[in-house]
């Protein structure tokens, strides 16, 4: 008996001698890093998100003391917190760090402040419900922002308060239904995609929808953004522009829409995403103007050849007289299943004369990170993703400088802290 | 104890000679249906005074019998009277088994070998999970399958929710399910393992690796069969059960042999019904801050009702057939839903219902060496999707709003109607090449088609085309064929087997330019497996299992939904090299202490997985798998009443191999959402004649714990060495907490009546369980059953 015994101990013992042979990857002693933090005050300059795990978009939300040379493992840095739903990417307000997501990626608006060892504090959820993978939001104080619930009506504006993390209250937008009118409209929806700031006054798209697919299926071929005085949270008017079709199409984080340092707001549309009769166009709101600029666009038509849908990404990263965006080199394919391919290349389109320059020595974008080109400190910030890792480039209008690099791991935000 | 006798008789010498003779000996073991020996069984020939006991082996022998046939008596303490007929019928080396119940006495035919015992000493790593102790339990399905090493059962939420069974680390489409040897599919839900009760179960066969020649379907990594009762004696079985949250469940099995016929008329019925409506812990959302606090709210739209019956009517041994039966079955099924995966949306008005029939027609005929089986069914599933409400509920069951956005669920409304037309030809054959050498055929083939409607859903993009109106269709042809050999006096088992799996399926695509044409695809592949098993005795035995496996993607995969799911005909099938190594020993030479043990490695490539892109999802062969796990068994029986038994299982479920350099950080992580450890003890003490002479008493006690586990994927780096020790990370909501769960029951035998009662207290300490995605299951409840079996 007892040398079955033996042979059944010693099956155990070789098996899982194999199994540590394989699992010898150092790993990170929690204790040895407490210690070593809790001597210092952390001091936050930057909030990075990135997506390790595409299939369930999970990943990590890390405060940083200053951006890492060389290549940055985001998983070991030690202050990281874990969060699904990561590639809807997040931003900053006064040092804390707002998500449209929690850490179970249900839409809603998580609020993080940091602490001292550099790690993430849970400030409060707001509960929404979206039509989108996140909730769209725009804190414009520091006691007033603004969001969307599906939940609580597609023509209403929700407010709340940034510091507490509670609802205010909400702006009811139903006089901008046009169902009456138009009985192709299926779906009206305000603020589900644009919602920002200018001049005092909140700007948010209207939507009127075709169907609940939800993308690209505008029953009408025009835009339209509604200006609601943020001082009184009252509705003012509406500005429209005729042969163009949907604005933005992700909450946020595609910086589909910026102001830049003329106060001029530059934003991305995307035209009708499902058969492509309409292309894409970034238009513009110029400094002091409540209408959209009529006589200015930037048509993607000019700059990817073929039939097919098309549009930029990003779009609204303005420096200098150039707007800097990724173009796609072919029109996306009708299922887009092209959708994630390396052939976005980055492109300076000068503003006045529409010349469109290729910015050779920014690296190739395959998509997979839904982050855009946004303007920070005179510079364009430059998210991609490819083959060869993932990260950020700043580009003065001259020169590309690689700011942080992540061979493993997509990028999905970066923000000052 | 073990409430079954599973008796092997190996009856040694010529059948001829004993023909021959009018003297012969009678000799056999006695086992329980553990595996254990059946010590001090009396065993004696009806009407006459010949008999002896067994010994510490539960062997007997009994010289020097005169009758050609007869019937043997087996009584012992602590067992039921048991009576069966024994027969020389001329054949060498006869193994006679009978299969008693302790809950009266019952005569059973001799048969070649038991099922159940020829499906435990199978070659391949088959867990027999014997329901007969369960019958007298309020017990549920999975609960007797998390007793079991190796095995969990995924569950979200309670009676009737969704389920699947985790097999040595593999779930969700690796594992398939049949009943009595055929593909489930045509049976929709009605064998949910969550739904069906015990009683309506003769054991469930687990295989864990390599699936027999006679399973036929492209299992990625084992496979369950649900096995029923066969009797060809006249008996009924009634039971009802009655516990916590308005929970009944009604039970009716019964076979009639209609006198001096061959003819016989078998039925199996079951009724359930529960409100679910058990205390969970949730976050609430203030309806005017939004602001989210915890509250412990009880369930208020999770009831279920079912009803599921089945007949079967037929002739056995008449001239052209040893077995003609045709079946009708019926099941309906109506669900109330009440939350999302994650549990963080209640549902108020949302319902799910199916309603199926089906008839088949099974045949089974054995000439001389050759044995054939076919079984043909044709079943009908209907599915009714109900979410078409505007109103949105909170976790206290109150409408807190209404909104102007699809359904409850979904992002549109539904009103889905689905039909799937199911046909399945299984056909069997075997030929005895030699005396130990067999060789078996089998193919299975089966359609399915899917046709329905939602008139409030979406349509094919840039079309007013409501996709389930376009017909698709799945059909698959799975043949396997094996050799089965018992060498060296039955101690040398083998079985090799070769698989053939084709498919050709057929459905719509999201297609921009729909013109009607519907896209078809075809693609066959080959399996092949050995497996392999020495007894080193009757008592003890190691046994090797291999097996090279493919499993082809669904039509859904290859498709997509028509909506947003993109389809992918570039997909390949999933592949699976597996590896099984196991035994069984006893500790003591007494026998009353035994170790089972298994170690597992699978190596898995091109799994399929969902991957969610914007703006439409689709499935990819998306990563590669490893697996390697420790499945430890001990038993022991202490007084001949008290029996225990512990069994502990650590499976390594990791990520490898990935070639997504944007995906490396994952390389060596575990898969998330599957416990990795998890044990189990048992104890059981029988009780007989504990107030009235052939009355009995039994006492159980089950305590189940997992260890914590990963919700979300969580890279490798950030695990710690210690398994017990918690990632690096701010996990708390990542985490599915570790879990204890104590259930207990008593079983009471009226004297001298088939009548069992039982009270069970499941969760005892009340302790918050959580399962799929942690979604949390019922906390302490108590539940009634009585049993009434007669012949």
């Amino acid at each position: 008996m007892k040398k079955y015994s033996l042979l059944v101990a010693g099956l155990i013992v070789l098996f899982f001698a194999s199994c540590d042979s394989e699992d010898d990857t150092p790993v990170v002693d929690p204790q040895g890093e407490e210690k070593e933090e809790e001597s210092t005050t952390f001091d936050a300059q930057f909030g990075v998100i990135a997506t390790t795990d595409l299939q369930s978009g999970t990943g990590f939300v890390v405060p940083l003391e200053e951006l890492p040379d060389g290549d940055f493992d985001i998983a070991s840095i030690g202050n990281g917190t874990q969060v699904s739903g990561s590639r809807n990417g997040g931003e900053s307000y006064n040092g804390n760090i707002y998500l449209g997501y929690n850490t179970l990626g249900e839409n809603g608006i998580q609020k993080y402040s940091i602490d001292d060892d550099g790690k993430l504090v849970n400030e409060g959820f707001i509960v929404a419900s979206s039509a989108d993978y996140n909730t769209n939001f725009k804190i414009v104080s520091d006691t007033k922002g603004y969001y969307f619930d599906a939940g609580r009506g597609l023509l209403k504006i929700q407010t709340f308060n940034p510091e507490t993390m509670a609802r205010t209250g909400e702006i009811d937008l139903s006089q901008l239904s046009r169902k009456d009118e138009n009985s192709e409209i299926t779906q009206e929806l305000a603020g589900a995609r644009m919602m920002t700031s200018k001049e005092g006054k909140l700007l948010v798209d209207i939507q009127y929808n075709a169907t609940e697919f939800g993308f690209g299926d505008s029953a009408i071929d025009e835009i339209n953004i509604a200006i609601i005085d943020i001082a009184s949270d009252t509705y003012e008017k509406t500005m429209t522009l005729e042969g163009v079709q949907e604005v933005s199409y992700y909450p946020t984080n595609l910086n589909d829409y910026q102001i830049d340092a003329g106060g001029t707001l530059y934003f991305n549309t995307m035209g009708n995403m499902l058969n492509g009769e309409r292309n894409g166009k970034i238009l513009r709101i110029r400094a002091g103007e409540t209408e959209i600029d009529p006589d200015w666009s930037i048509d993607v038509n000019d700059y990817i050849e073929g039939d097919g849908i098309k549009w930029f990404l990003g779009g609204a990263a303005k420096i200098g007289n150039s707007i800097i965006t990724y173009v796609k080199e072919v029109p996306f394919a009708n299922d887009y299943s092209n959708f994630v391919e390396e052939n976005m290349v980055l492109y300076a389109i000068d503003v006045d004369t529409k010349v469109a320059t290729k910015v050779d020595t920014a690296p190739i974008n395959d998509f997979n990170t839904i982050n855009a080109p946004f303007v920070y400190e005179g510079k364009v910030w430059i998210p991609y993703s490819n083959s060869n890792g993932s990260g950020y480039y700043s580009y003065d209008g001259t020169s590309v400088n690689e700011e942080l690099y992540l061979s493993n791991g997509i990028v999905q935000a970066l923000f000052p802290l | 104890m073990k409430t079954f006798l599973i008796v092997f008789f190996f009856l040694f010498g010529s059948t001829s000679l004993l023909f021959a003779q009018s003297n012969g000996n009678l000799s056999g073991t006695v086992l329980l249906s553990n595996g254990e020996p059946a010590v001090g069984i009396n065993v004696i020939i009806e009407g006459t005074s010949k008999g002896t006991a067994t010994d510490l082996d539960g062997k007997f022998e009994i010289k020097n019998v005169t009758r050609q046939s007869g019937n043997l008596i087996l009584s012992g303490l602590g067992f039921a009277t048991t009576k069966t007929t024994f027969a020389f019928k001329g054949d060498i080396n006869l193994k006679l088994s009978l299969v008693a119940s302790e809950e009266s006495v019952q005569l059973n035919e001799v048969q070649v070998q038991s099922e159940a015992s020829k499906s435990a000493s199978r070659p391949q790593d088959v867990k027999v999970i014997d329901m007969a102790t369960a019958k007298i339990k309020s017990i549920s399905v999975p609960q007797v399958i998390n007793q079991t090493s190796g095995l969990k059962v995924r569950q979200s939420a309670g009676i009737g929710s969704e389920s699947e069974i985790n097999i040595n680390g593999l779930q969700g489409n690796a594992v398939r399910f049949f009943k009595d040897g055929i593909p489930l599919d045509y049976l929709g839900r009605a064998f949910n393992l969550t739904l069906l009760p015990v009683d309506a179960l003769e054991r469930l066969d687990v295989y864990k690796g390599v699936l027999p020649a006679s399973l036929g379907s492209d299992a990625l990594g084992g496979g369950v069969n649900f096995v029923t009762k066969e009797n060809p004696n006249n008996y009924a079985d009634i039971s009802y059960q009655h516990g916590s949250f308005n929970s009944h469940q009604f039970n009716l099995n019964t076979h009639y042999n209609f006198p001096n016929s061959k003819f016989g008329i078998s039925t199996s019925n079951y009724f359930i019904s529960s409100d679910n409506n058990y205390d969970i812990d949730v976050l609430v959302a203030d309806p005017e801050t939004a602001r989210e606090s915890p509250a412990t709210v009880e369930r208020f739209h999770d009831g279920v009702t079912s009803i599921y019956s089945e007949i079967k009517a037929g002739f056995t041994d008449i001239s052209f057939a040893d077995k003609l039966e045709l079946g009708l079955n019926y099941f309906s099924f109506e669900k109330e839903l009440q939350n999302d995966l994650l549990q963080t949306l209640p549902y108020g008005e949302a319902t799910f219902e199916e309603e199926n029939y089906g008839i088949n027609l099974h045949y089974k005929k054995q000439f001389n060496r050759f044995k054939g089986d076919i079984f043909v069914v044709y079943s009908e599933v209907n599915t009714k999707t109900i979410d078409t409400t505007a109103n949105r509920y909170n976790w206290f069951g109150e409408i807190e709003r209404i909104s102007e956005v699809g359904g409850e669920i979904g992002q549109t409304k539904t009103l889905q109607n689905i039909t799937f037309k199911n046909t399945i030809v299984r056909a069997y054959f075997d030929y005895a090449l030699a005396e130990n050498h067999k060789l078996v055929f089998n193919h299975v083939f089966s359609a399915q088609s899917r046709l329905g409607s939602n008139p409030t859903g979406n349509t094919i993009i840039n079309t007013d085309i409501d996709p389930l109106t376009i017909e698709a269709i799945y059909r698959k042809n799975v043949s396997g064929l094996g050799v089965q050999s018992r060498l060296f006096d039955q101690k040398l088992v083998n079985e090799v087997t070769v698989k053939r799996f084709a498919i050709r399926t057929q459905a719509v695509d999201i297609n921009f330019a729909y013109t009607g044409d519907v896209p078809v695809f075809k693609t066959e592949n080959y399996g092949v497996g050995n497996s392999l098993r020495y007894n080193f005795d009757t008592d003890r035995f190691v046994r090797f299992t291999y097996e090279y496996t493919t499993r082809i993607p669904d039509a859904e995969e290859y498709f997509g939904d028509g909506l947003f799911i993109l389809g992918n005909p570039n997909l390949v099938p999933e592949r699976s090299h597996n590896f099984n190594l196991g035994g069984s020993s006893f500790l003591n030479n007494s026998r009353t202490s035994w170790i089972d043990f298994n170690l597992f490695y699978r190596d898995q490539s091109e799994l399929v997985q969902f991957i969610p892109r914007i703006p439409f999802s689709t499935f990819e062969n998306w990563s590669n798998a490893r697996v390697k796990g420790i499945e430890l068994g001990f038993r022991n029986r202490f007084f001949e009443r008290l029996a225990s038994n512990f069994n502990i299982t650590y499976q390594d479920l990791r990520r490898v191999n990935i070639e997504n350099p944007q995906e490396q950080l994952n390389e060596g992580s575990r898969i998330p959402n599957i416990p990795y450890l998890f044990a189990n003890f048992n104890l059981e003490y029988q009780w007989p004649d504990a107030f009235a002479k052939e009355d009995r008493m039994d006492f159980y006690s089950n305590l189940g714990y997992t260890q914590f586990y990963y919700r979300f994927s969580i890279p490798r780096e950030l695990e710690s060495d210690n398994i017990f020790e918690k990632p690096d990370v701010d996990v708390d909501r990542f985490l599915i907490p570790t879990q204890f769960v104590w259930d207990i029951g008593i079983s009471y035998k009226i004297a001298r009546q088939p009548l069992w009662l039982n009270l069970a207290m499941n969760n005892v300490l009340d302790q918050a369980l959580f399962d799929n995605f942690r979604v949390q299951r019922p906390g302490r409840n108590l539940n009634f059953k009585i049993r009434y079996t007669f012949n």
